[in-house]
């Protein structure tokens, strides 16, 4: 994608409200788990954590709830999340597809971990195993 | 080592790591030879939370590796104190039943066990073994019956030279990741910042004792010891003892006191390397995504199709250098101890 349809796009997805965001994001995951049933089984171990992903470009937050073994995108936000990462949409979007490293993300500064590291490290390893 | 028709014949194998089972098939599709992989829990060192394989993956790994003419490589290299000591031999049983194409073993009463218990399974001795000697490898091939050694990263290429010479045991070498401060299996820095050893527990500062914290700078501890912080924005490296900076007595300054934090990339003098007379070519990186394995696995085997093409000419593009260079742990790149020590 070049530089101006990814800011035609940043400049979309800022306009667009946080609600129409969310439903957008529990779409896809639902898709993603849906046709990733292992992901769902190692989510287990992480059940009841908050996870907070800024994407600071696009000025958007998404509050994520491990719950029952599912990602669950929360419509109201928490004080404290146990996790907070912030990046760009577009990291985190590349992430979740499987087309980022998010450890070469993190390295670089792309994606940056405020907190609770340890889930982030979980969430990321389990996400891992999307298949597509 | 015979002649370079002989080598020829028999090229140097390319191992890629895989954490899950996307990278694995991503290996596998991007030009490995061998994939090496461990278990979920600390019989491995990548015991890292949500990390690595269970049951039926490694089984459906196997499978789709074998299909493809390509080998898996069970790693059950930590080493077990009692309690964990069943866990690993479980693990063992499992690769065996499962059909793993070799182990990668260090601690004695394992590689006894595997032995002992399985006269047909092939052993590698693990990097965590520190075998720099030719005298140890006999040592194990007389012992165990032992069929490779992962070498640590303190020989250089002359020194391998020698040791092919005496042996005929195949050696494994790194060619890519992050370098550590190298007396593999016996370092004990972790253990001081966090009470767990890499070497029982699995991981060299297990991350729930990893904290990074950003108000004017980037400061990262390692359960309560600060050990680097970083200007807003720049490059980190992976935290971790060894990379940490101290300030150092004897100079009165702050610096990387221990080790600088580079990665090991071999690329550019891959044919001093495989001249040395080494069977196999290991990449480090289960704890990373099916992104860097694809990456690092393609560029790697580009890399060495093009030696055994023309190995007087060899030549790689910058660009794969300049992409590799960009997946690293380490802020930048070294060739280790393979040129000069």
């Amino acid at each position: 994608m070049g530089v101006t349809s990814k800011n035609k796009l940043s400049n979309i997805l800022r306009f667009l409200p946080q609600g129409i965001h969310n439903i957008i994001m529990k779409i896809l995951l639902f898709i993603l788990i849906r046709r990733n049933p292992q992901v769902s089984l190692r989510l287990k171990d992480i059940n009841g954590k908050i996870f907070l992903l800024e994407a600071v470009d696009i000025n958007k937050k998404y509050f994520l709830k491990i719950d029952n073994s599912m990602i669950k995108v929360l419509s109201k936000g928490v004080e404290n999340p146990d996790v907070l990462i912030k990046g760009s949409f577009s990291t985190f979007a590349g992430f979740l597809l499987n087309r980022i490293d998010p450890d070469e993300a993190f390295f670089n500064r792309d994606l940056q971990i405020e907190s609770g590291l340890e889930f982030a490290l979980y969430l990321k390893n389990v996400l891992g195993n999307l298949r597509g | 080592m015979g002649s370079w028709e002989d080598r020829k014949l028999k090229k140097v194998e390319l191992c890629a790591p895989a954490g899950n089972l996307p990278s694995l098939k991503a290996a596998v599709d991007s030009g490995a030879d061998a994939v090496y992989l461990g278990f979920s829990g600390p019989t491995n060192l990548r015991n890292f939370p949500g990390l690595n394989f269970v049951l039926n993956e490694v089984e459906e790994g196997i499978k789709y590796a074998h299909r493809k003419n390509k080998k898996i490589y069970l790693t059950v290299n930590s080493y077990p104190q009692k309690e964990e000591l069943k866990r690993s031999f479980e693990a063992i049983d499992c690769g065996y039943q499962l059909e793993v194409d070799a182990l990668i073993v260090s601690d004695l009463a394992l590689l006894g066990y595997a032995r002992e218990k399985y006269s047909d399974l092939r052993l590698h001795v693990s990097v965590q073994a520190g075998i720099s000697n030719y005298q140890s490898i006999e040592f194990y091939k007389r012992n165990f019956n032992i069929k490779r050694v992962v070498l640590p990263r303190i020989l250089t290429t002359e020194e391998i030279k020698e040791l092919k010479e005496n042996t005929d045991i195949e050696l494994e070498v790194f060619g890519l990741g992050l370098l550590c401060i190298n007396c593999e299996g016996r370092c004990f820095l972790s253990s001081y910042l966090t009470s767990e050893s890499i070497n029982t527990y699995g991981a060299c500062s297990p991350p729930y004792f990893v904290k990074f914290t950003e108000t004017d700078k980037l400061r990262v501890r390692i359960g309560d010891t600060l050990i680097n912080e970083y200007d807003k924005g720049k490059a980190i490296s992976y935290p971790t003892p060894c990379k940490g900076v101290y300030y150092n007595k004897s100079t009165r300054k702050l610096g990387a006191s221990i080790q600088d934090p580079q990665s090991l990339n071999i690329l550019k003098i891959m044919p001093q390397i495989i001249e040395s007379g080494i069977d196999a070519l290991k990449i480090e990186g289960r704890q990373r995504s099916k992104t860097y394995t694809q990456k690092v696995t393609t560029y790697y085997r580009k890399a060495l199709d093009r030696y055994y093409e023309n190995p007087l000419d060899f030549k790689i593009q910058e660009k794969w250098f300049v992409e590799l260079t960009k997946s690293f742990e380490g802020l930048n790149f070294a060739y280790g101890c393979y040129l000069k020590k």
